[in-house]
């Protein structure tokens, strides 16, 4: 009998449908329809109060010709490049020299260079507007320690320094995590070949570059991407150490959609900056996620 | 020859480590010392070696001027229940997705892992009106609900990945005994998710501690903000009070610094993970 049953059993297990319910409703209320209605508020004027005015596609023509749309995105390409070379490159080279030979204190080593990654981006603006304050602050008593005695940059108030500051804010709380990626992509490769290389002669620079990153090409590129992709998302860390400024030379799309939306009451056209944003993050997430589905297929 | 130069090179790879931890540590050090020194003491500037230490007064002037024992006390509260939320809801509909079939089931997993790959950015203003017309906003409630939505899919995913690794041979003899879906979630599933609970719970904690632009869009009493947006406030109203600017810091990264140094190696497969999501 139970064996007849067991055979006749239905496909479908229905019951699953009330266990996604809890995640699906919250997931359609507060994500789903959320987004549905950004690409419906971007089609529309709308000061926050009253009626929206049906605009079509305005507001996106209006952001391609808006030159501040195209300051803000290069801002943000300019941040993912100093990430790249204050925050992936120094995890790299951190992670190969951990993980090659036996290293001494090596879980401490991780430990500290991953301690940045758990502050809040408040506190990473306080401390490191600490660091950069033109009176008191630590690099200007550096470089004045080194002989420059009447030194005094003012660098997130510097027009031409004051983004490379944000970033090497961002990139202290991100080496470390680019490190573990690479450590952990490290512990999954072959370690004969480095000792063959090291058999053969090479020398640490030359392992590094032609066994190390080759055997994790994939990983570098992934976290690449993903420099690129939270690059554009960021939002907290140019709100609080430069407000966008000097004169918006730090201005990046997350800021000045905000400010347009919830400063301005540009709701309809902070909207289609959110959508543009959006439709880039989502272009270079599938595009790197079909590439990589292809490569390993 | 050949051995004091692989020793050189040894030097070398230590010298380079040491010379990243301090630069890691450096900031952390030098905020950690303004915390415990005097406000006098401080006029040379917050980074030169203190003389006058009076770390009780900071920390007492930071908790009861500063209010960060308030705003602690709502990002605690804050934190815990986005923790719950996420970890009930994205157990359930884990294992849903993992182990049973019903209409549609794939179609609706990809379309929750379309809100990881989203930006917040796109839902951001509609949120805004959202809990306007719902009369939420300025309350803990609505703070809660978007930092916990926002872990849905990224915590469904994990879920479901873990439990697919849990073989099905245990679920099968239970069926045989006569237990239904329900009773198989309940006392064969559940008991051991538990180790996928441990990342997803460090992470969701992380981002609900530390997330800033929710409570900034959604909340403005002063009662009810949570630790970023309060010391960024008491920043503002007290610029030159660093002693006291840093005990508040100090106190907002201690319940996370300590589980870290707990849990490091949850920690970092958590957030890593959770990175890793995109």
């Amino acid at each position: 009998m139970r064996a007849a049953s067991f055979k006749f059993r239905p496909r479908y297990q229905y019951i699953g449908f009330l266990m996604i319910l809890p995640v699906m409703g919250l997931y359609c209320v507060f994500t789903l329809y959320p987004i549905a209605s950004s690409v419906v508020l971007s089609l529309h004027d709308w000061s926050g109060i009253g009626p929206k005015a049906y605009v079509g596609l305005d507001n996106y023509a209006e952001a391609f010709a808006d030159p501040m749309v195209w300051l803000s995105f290069r801002n943000n390409l300019q941040y993912c490049l100093g990430l790249i070379a204050v925050g992936v490159a120094p995890g790299l080279i951190l992670a190969a020299l951990l993980a090659g030979e036996r290293i001494r204190g090596r879980t401490v080593f991780q430990t500290i260079y991953f301690l940045p990654r758990l502050l809040s981006m408040v506190v990473v603006s306080i401390v490191w507007g600490w660091i950069y304050n033109p009176s008191f602050g630590l690099l200007n008593s550096i470089i004045r320690w080194l002989g420059a005695k009447d030194f005094s940059i003012g660098w997130l108030g510097n027009a031409s320094f004051a983004m490379w500051a944000v970033v090497v804010a961002g990139g202290w709380t991100y080496f470390g995590f680019c490190m573990v990626i690479f450590i952990a992509a490290l512990q999954n490769t072959d370690p004969s070949l480095s000792e063959a290389a090291l058999i053969d002669g090479a020398n640490w620079l030359q392992r590094f570059f032609s066994v190390i990153i080759p055997q994790i090409s994939n990983v570098i590129t992934m976290v690449l991407i993903l420099t690129l992709i939270d690059a554009f998302k960021i939002f907290d860390i140019i709100y609080l150490m430069t407000l966008g400024g000097p004169g918006r030379k730090t201005e990046i799309m997350a800021t000045y959609l905000y400010r347009e939306a919830f400063r301005h009451n540009h709701f309809g056209y902070g909207s289609s900056i959110a959508m543009i944003l959006t439709a880039f993050v989502l272009l270079v997430s599938i595009v790197f996620q079909y590439s990589r589905e292809k490569r390993e297929s | 020859m050949k051995r004091s130069k692989s020793r050189l090179a040894k030097a070398l790879r230590y010298a380079l480590l040491l010379v990243a931890a301090v630069y890691t540590l450096v900031p952390i050090i030098a905020l950690a010392i303004t915390a415990i020194r005097s406000e006098a003491d401080l006029n040379q500037g917050p980074f030169t070696i203190p003389t006058q230490l009076q770390a009780l007064a900071n920390f007492e002037r930071a908790w009861s001027v500063g209010r960060i024992g308030v705003y602690a006390g709502n990002s605690l509260m804050i934190t815990a229940t986005v923790v719950a939320l996420v970890v009930c809801c994205t157990t359930v509909a884990g294992y849903a997705f993992a182990k049973l079939s019903f209409p549609g089931r794939d179609g609706l997993f990809y379309l929750l892992l379309l809100g990881m790959m989203v930006p917040f950015q796109a839902m951001m203003i509609p949120i805004y009106f959202l809990f306007n017309s719902l009369h939420l906003l300025n309350t803990r409630l609505s703070v809660i609900l978007v930092l916990a939505v926002d872990g849905l899919p990224f915590g469904t995913f994990l879920m479901r990945s873990f439990i697919r690794g849990i073989p099905d041979e245990l679920s099968e003899s239970a069926k045989l005994d006569g237990c239904g879906e329900l009773r198989i979630f309940r006392s064969i599933i559940l008991p051991l998710t538990s180790p996928a609970w441990m990342s997803l719970i460090i992470f969701q904690s992380m981002w609900a501690w530390n997330n800033f632009i929710v409570p900034l869009m959604l909340v403005y009493d002063e009662k009810i903000k949570p630790i970023p947006l309060g010391l960024m406030y008491f920043q503002g109203r007290y610029t030159t009070e660093y002693t006291v600017i840093a005990a508040a810091v100090i106190i907002s990264i201690l319940p996370l610094v300590l589980v870290y140094i707990a849990f490091q190696r949850h920690f970092t497969m958590g957030i890593t993970a959770g990175a890793l999501k995109g």
